[in-house]
């Protein structure tokens, strides 16, 4: 028998001694565990917003962020770096996902994945063979030509005060209307147009009709962000219900009733309503009138002035001469 | 100088008429009285008769008119002067006819029909007053006669009559008061809708034009008639004037409530209030209550964020502070009768069903519907939302709409809709009922314009942290152990599991240096099947690049009972290997299972 058969046959390997003792549970959870975009184009920056959760944060855990995504590997990178501690006691790490595309990618589909690993970081319990937690990120991404493209999720209005008379401008209620869009394109969008039919408070009679394609802002590809619409009324105070429609470009993507409050001018605490900028045109060419008329008035002033004094200086030369 | 004495008679000339008048008349007295002169005693006496007073022009003060009648109550005065050529006082009688008889003993005359007025005794050259309270009874149209008769002591003497002249003249007109017996109005009335006030009004009086009647309705008692007629303080409504029945209209409050009062009065058209009856009488007019209502596409679904996909956080636990907002139209204004704006809020609670949209709104919203994968009635008792008026959205009582947030938790196995997920042709919709302070609710409303996707969430729970293989001899293959995977998210799971630290170092004697005595990740083996040995067909090796395991452990649909799988471990030890006590690693990392969810 050969020391090496000797050994075999009469050690035992002591293998995980200590293992046997039961410890606690752990989870792991990733939401959403996935990164999927269709309208990235080149030059594009997206980001994704992904959760790591944990079930019972008793101690702290390193992360390691191992991406495979054949041909975009170098696109993506993570907020917080590739190696980061999941703190104790803390059970939702959130981290971000950035995905920039190359001015020169090549259009078409991206898969792959991202993988999350994790590991305590004090040392594993010696004797035993820990099993370490992680999870698997879906990557699909897909380069495409420009996108304009958009969702609207959620409407909502503000109070508004009536429109009011100042000398001979009236000036209309604004509706602020406001859309939470979600960007899905890859350029920055807005809606088209929005516009309003406006009911009665019995939904009887359509009072007024106003639209604009005038929106305050805009959202950025991927984003999601509220855009405000303003739009001109000239109801009286009261409650009114409006039909409103949401276009992007001549496609209506949403529509709905909502409900307007208009309320007497001085009703609500540091409202601020219409500008000169919303006046009719026809306001608007009389103060511009009204500005011309003062400037001539305030240029005739001063070109009187100026004569005056020169007749006064033409004298004043003379008595001295 | 000259013309005064032109205009001036000589004092010489005066004294000469006086003479010639005092001789005339004792000529003419002793010619008068000559038979009964006795010729032995000549006494003179002179008896100077009573002469009829001359009354001047008589007027109605102030005049009294088809047009401006005197009313009922109100007296006509009746004036004019008289001078008594005997220097006797006298009285201004008005009669009812051309008919009076003078008194006796100085005393006050009396007209022989009937009487409007007569005067106390007035020196002769005064103006003497008599006055006449219109009596309800009083015609519209009064003729009158006025006499002046003296107050001599005997004799007394009447004028002839007089009518005086014009509007001051014959005769006075008597404005009575309108007729009002019936008062009601057509409440209750919605919000800021027309109530309408109807009467039983009329006015009998037709002299020279018929009276028209007009109605006002004040919300307190208080009324002031004459030319002028308003409310006192303020008003609600007045009619236009109309020969009878009169109404108003009044736009209505919005706060609800059932007593708001309304006093009303009818006035005719020279501005005489009516009396009695329903003069003044409160209707009472009542706000109803109405029920209040929520637009549909007002809802939103919100993730915790206030964006994005519903996202599911905890693990095998509830996610909170998801988000149903909305908007709460109530025509009773946002504010109850009387309260304060945001603090006495008409509306009064809300609640919230939140569903996955292939459950019809019916079949979630009793407690035993309740079920953590896609449907969470109020009802149930165990799910808990939490729903309020936002603050400082309600602007004044003129105000309608208020905001509200109701903040609700979904369990960690909610169905997923997102595209990719067996589920993808739904989503996930709010169902939402507001009730007012008089318990009328708009009915469960779903918000079905702006619906949410619920997010994957991909979690599972490890039942056990080690392997624990015990003591293996070189050679000798260990006993299974088990490790058992349990789906803590809402997606079933396969996992990618690796072991080791690099390749050829599964397990060292000195982990993680693994300088020392090793043990290749490979002499590992898992698999999905139990009691199937290291040779089995289907026993994976461990490596350390890892691999996928199509673990297949099913989407979790009961919560306090994980869907789970196993892996079932073999460790078969190298032979030689040195004797030791060998430490190492292994991964799972959870994938979401695209087939078993």
């Amino acid at each position: 028998m050969t020391w090496e058969k000797a050994r075999s046959s009469c050690f035992v390997v002591f293998l995980l001694m200590f293992g046997l003792t039961q410890i606690a549970q752990a989870g792991f959870g990733i939401s959403p565990p996935y990164v999927k975009n269709e309208n990235l184009t080149q030059g594009s920056h997206y980001e994704k917003n992904i959760t790591l959760v944990r079930g019972d944060p008793i101690e702290d855990w390193e992360v390691e962020i191992i991406t495979n995504v054949p041909g975009a590997d170098d696109w993506i990178s993570v907020g917080q770096g590739k190696n980061f501690t999941m703190p104790q006691g803390v059970k939702q790490v959130p981290i971000l996902i950035k995905i920039d595309v190359p001015d020169n990618a090549k259009f078409g589909r991206y898969i792959g994945s991202i993988r999350v690993k994790t590991a305590p970081i004090k040392d594993l319990e010696q004797g035993t063979i820990s099993i370490l937690l992680g999870g698997q990120i879906d990557v699909n991404l897909n380069v495409a030509k420009d996108v304009f493209d958009f969702q609207v999720m959620r409407t909502k209005i503000s109070d508004l005060e009536t429109g009011h008379k100042s000398w001979i401008f009236s000036f209309p209620g604004i509706i602020k209307f406001s859309m939470q869009v979600k960007n899905i394109g890859n350029i920055k969008a807005a809606p088209s147009k929005v516009s309003f039919e406006i009911y009665d408070e019995k939904e009887e009679n359509i009072l007024e009709k106003t639209e604009t394609t005038k929106m305050e802002n805009t959202v950025k590809p991927f984003e999601t962000d509220w855009v405000t619409a303003n739009l001109q009324t000239q109801l009286k105070p009261g409650s009114y219900y409006a039909q409103y429609k949401v276009f992007k470009k001549d496609e209506i993507v949403s529509t709905g009733k909502i409900h307007l409050s208009i309320l007497s001018q001085g009703s609500i605490i540091e409202y601020k309503g219409a500008s000169i900028l919303d006046l009719s045109l026809k306001d608007k060419l009389i103060m511009i009138l009204f500005g011309l008329l003062g400037l001539g008035a305030l240029a005739g002033m001063g070109y009187g002035g100026y004569k005056g004094y020169g007749v006064w200086k033409k004298r004043a030369l003379r008595k001295i001469k | 100088m000259a013309k005064t004495i032109k205009k001036t008679l000589p004092w010489f000339v005066i004294l000469a008429l006086i003479g010639l008048i005092g001789g005339v008349g004792l000529n003419f007295n002793f010619h008068f009285q000559n038979s009964e002169v006795h010729a032995e005693s000549a006494t003179t006496s002179a008896t100077v008769s009573n002469v009829v007073p001359a009354l001047g022009a008589t007027v109605e003060d102030p005049v009294s008119t088809g047009a401006s009648p005197t009313d009922v109550g109100d007296a006509v005065t009746f004036k004019s002067t008289s001078n008594d050529p005997n220097g006797d006082n006298w009285y201004l009688a008005i009669c009812t006819t051309n008919a009076v008889t003078a008194g006796t003993l100085g005393g006050a005359p009396t007209c022989n029909v009937g009487t409007w007025g007569i005067s106390t005794t007035t020196v002769s050259g005064a103006e003497a007053t008599a006055s006449y309270t219109a009596l309800v009874g009083a015609a519209q149209s009064n003729a009158w006669w006025a006499f002046a008769c003296d107050a001599a002591s005997s004799g007394q003497l009447c004028s002839a009559s007089q009518q005086g002249t014009g509007d001051s003249g014959t005769p006075f007109f008597v404005n009575h008061r309108p007729g009002f017996t019936g008062y009601q109005d057509d409440s209750p009335k919605g919000p800021a809708t027309t109530v309408t006030w109807t009467t039983t009004a009329s006015d009998t009086d037709d002299d020279t034009a018929q009276d028209t009647v007009t109605l006002y309705v004040c919300p307190t008692d208080a009324f002031t008639d004459g030319g002028s007629p308003a409310c006192t303080v303020t008003e609600l409504c007045h009619s236009t004037a109309v020969a009878s029945a009169p109404t108003c209209g009044y736009t209505t409050l919005r706060p609800d409530g059932n007593d708001y009062p309304a006093y009303g009065f009818v006035v005719d058209s020279h501005g005489l209030a009516a009396s009695g009856g329903s003069q003044g009488t409160n209707s009472v007019f009542e706000v109803s209550n109405v029920a209040p209502s929520i637009t549909e596409s007002s809802i939103s679904l919100l993730n915790t964020t206030g964006s994005g996909e519903l996202a599911l956080t905890g693990e095998e636990t509830e996610t909170t502070g998801f988000e149903v907002v909305f908007t709460v139209v109530d025509t009773n204004s946002c504010v109850i009768k009387g309260g304060t704006v945001n603090v006495n809020n008409e509306v009064a609670s809300a609640f919230i069903n939140v569903r996955e949209s292939q459950i019809i709104q019916s079949l979630c919203n009793e407690t035993g519907e309740y079920n953590a994968n896609q449907c969470y009635p109020d009802a149930y008792a165990s799910w808990s939302p939490s729903c309020i008026q936002d603050a400082a959205t309600c602007t004044d009582a003129t105000d309608t709409s208020v905001t509200w947030t109701c903040t609700f938790p979904l369990q960690y196995h909610a169905d997923p809709t997102v595209t990719g997920t067996p589920n993808a042709a739904n989503d996930w919709i709010a169902a939402v009922q507001a009730e007012d302070d008089d318990a009328a609710n708009t009915g469960l409303i779903d918000g079905a314009t702006h619906t949410n996707e619920m997010d994957t969430f991909m979690a599972y729970n490890l039942s056990t942290a080690t392997i624990a293989y015990g003591a293996v001899a070189p050679g000798a293959y260990s006993a299974e152990k088990t490790t058992t995977v349990e789906a803590t998210g809402n997606v079933g799971l396969d996992e990618n599991i690796s072991g080791g630290i690099a390749t050829g170092e599964g397990l060292c004697t000195d982990y993680d240096t693994c300088a020392g005595s090793t043990i290749d990740a490979l002499q590992q083996k898992h698999n999905l099947t139990a009691v199937q040995g290291w040779d089995d067909g289907s026993a994976v090796a461990l490596s350390y690049a890892g691999g996928e395991a199509e673990l297949n452990c099913a989407k979790t649909t009961t919560t306090n009972t994980p869907a789970s799988a196993n892996n079932y471990w073999n460790l078969r030890m190298p032979n030689p290997q040195a004797t030791g006590s060998y430490t190492g690693q292994n991964t799972i990392e959870g994938k979401v299972d695209n087939e078993s969810y």
